[in-house]
């Protein structure tokens, strides 16, 4: 059995240098921590206040834990070509509706279509109702457009008359 | 009659998670899952930050580095081996700042050597009435006592006592934290608990 000094020893030893405990000295140490005045001692150090963290504390260790959220790296290749893809895509969309389409037609082109065709009908009715010669345009149509020669009277033509 | 901290312990209680549920957790925070990770840090995070307290001495400093500990926790939780308890992780992470803190600080701790006969020339009588449970008053005059006690250990007798008996941690997972024999551990524990055990000796034979 190991006297009360080499223990002491061997425990500062141990505690200071890191030194290995004879299993004796081991076996006298576990009684000793386990004797009742150092249970005490142990009981008085687990009684000790907890001490508590505010919440404002809590919400600074959220905002940096959120600051390490992990993001999704990209990598060269993903840098590369997607921005490439983008380009050649726009590229031959516009270049698909080049060629497609013609010049659009415009409103005023459309218009004046329907206009004629209106206009078409209108007269088609209006002839087969009434007949040629009573719709005014028709008449118009219908008599010869004065010539320049006409306008272009010698005093011979006026005595023939 | 003794005086216990019931509100603290209900606390602790409270808030300590039973190992499958820490593991399940552990699980989900290692796939960064935020709440999962927030749980575990609800667990913990007044453990650690009273053990920063007492190590360092100074509340915002321990605040900083509990704060510290989760943030380290949470980028290398890939690296944590889950059949290990958490606590030993987290305290060693915390261990491990309180010291680096103490040493940008130039702050290296007294160690107060116990040379000589340990327990002291004349050992505690356990049958004394001052050590009965059932009559020692831990009021807060005392608590105090014990802290200041606490705080005039040494770094490595504080470390060991804190972990032990306030943190209840084994000695295996205490010698993991500070890298140290097992041994060692004990060796510490029990000079830690004797210096103690004089100062309060020393306290209740003057109140007597």
């Amino acid at each position: 059995m190991m006297n009360q000094r080499d223990l002491d020893k061997q425990i500062l030893a141990a505690a200071w240098d890191d030194s290995p405990l004879a299993p004796d000295a081991e076996r006298m140490l576990d009684a000793r921590l386990g004797a009742d005045d150092l249970r005490l001692v142990s009981h008085a150090v687990a009684q000790l206040e907890q001490d508590e963290l505010s919440l404002a504390w809590r919400s600074a260790l959220n905002e940096r834990l959120l600051e390490l959220q992990p993001v999704k790296r990209k990598s060269w290749w993903a840098v590369a070509w997607r921005p490439a893809l983008a380009t050649g895509l726009a590229a031959s969309v516009l270049t698909v509706a080049l060629f497609r389409s013609g010049p659009a037609p415009s409103s005023h082109a459309e218009s004046l279509e329907n206009e004629l065709i209106r206009i078409h009908l209108d007269s088609a009715a209006a002839l087969d109702l009434a007949g040629t010669g009573l719709v005014p345009h028709e008449v118009a149509s219908a008599r010869p457009a004065p010539v320049e020669e006409e306008l272009d009277w010698s005093s011979v033509d006026l005595d023939l008359l | 009659m003794l005086v216990m901290a019931a509100a603290s312990l209900s606390v602790t209680t409270m808030r300590s998670l039973d190992r499958a549920d820490e593991l399940a957790l552990i699980e989900r925070a290692r796939r960064r899952d935020f709440d999962a990770f927030g749980r575990l840090v609800d667990a913990y995070q007044h453990r650690v930050f009273g053990f920063a307290k007492r190590f360092v001495k100074d509340r915002e400093e321990a605040a900083d580095i509990t704060q510290e500990v989760f943030v380290r926790a949470f980028q290398n939780f890939d690296r944590f081996d889950a059949r290990a308890p958490l606590r030993t992780w987290l305290f060693r992470i915390a261990y491990n700042l309180c010291v680096d803190k103490a040493r940008r600080h130039e702050r290296q701790p007294i160690e107060y050597r116990i040379d000589g006969n340990v327990e002291g020339e004349e050992p505690i009588d356990v049958m004394d009435d001052r050590w009965n449970p059932e009559t020692m008053v831990l009021d807060d005059e005392l608590l105090q006592l014990v802290e200041t006690g606490i705080a005039n250990m040494s770094e490595k007798l504080r470390s060991v006592l804190l972990l032990h008996d306030r943190e209840d941690l084994q000695y295996d997972e205490i010698a993991e934290v500070l890298n140290v024999p097992i041994g060692t551990v004990k060796s510490r524990l029990f000079l830690a608990r004797a210096h103690l055990k004089q100062v309060l000796s020393e306290y209740l034979e003057a109140k007597r």
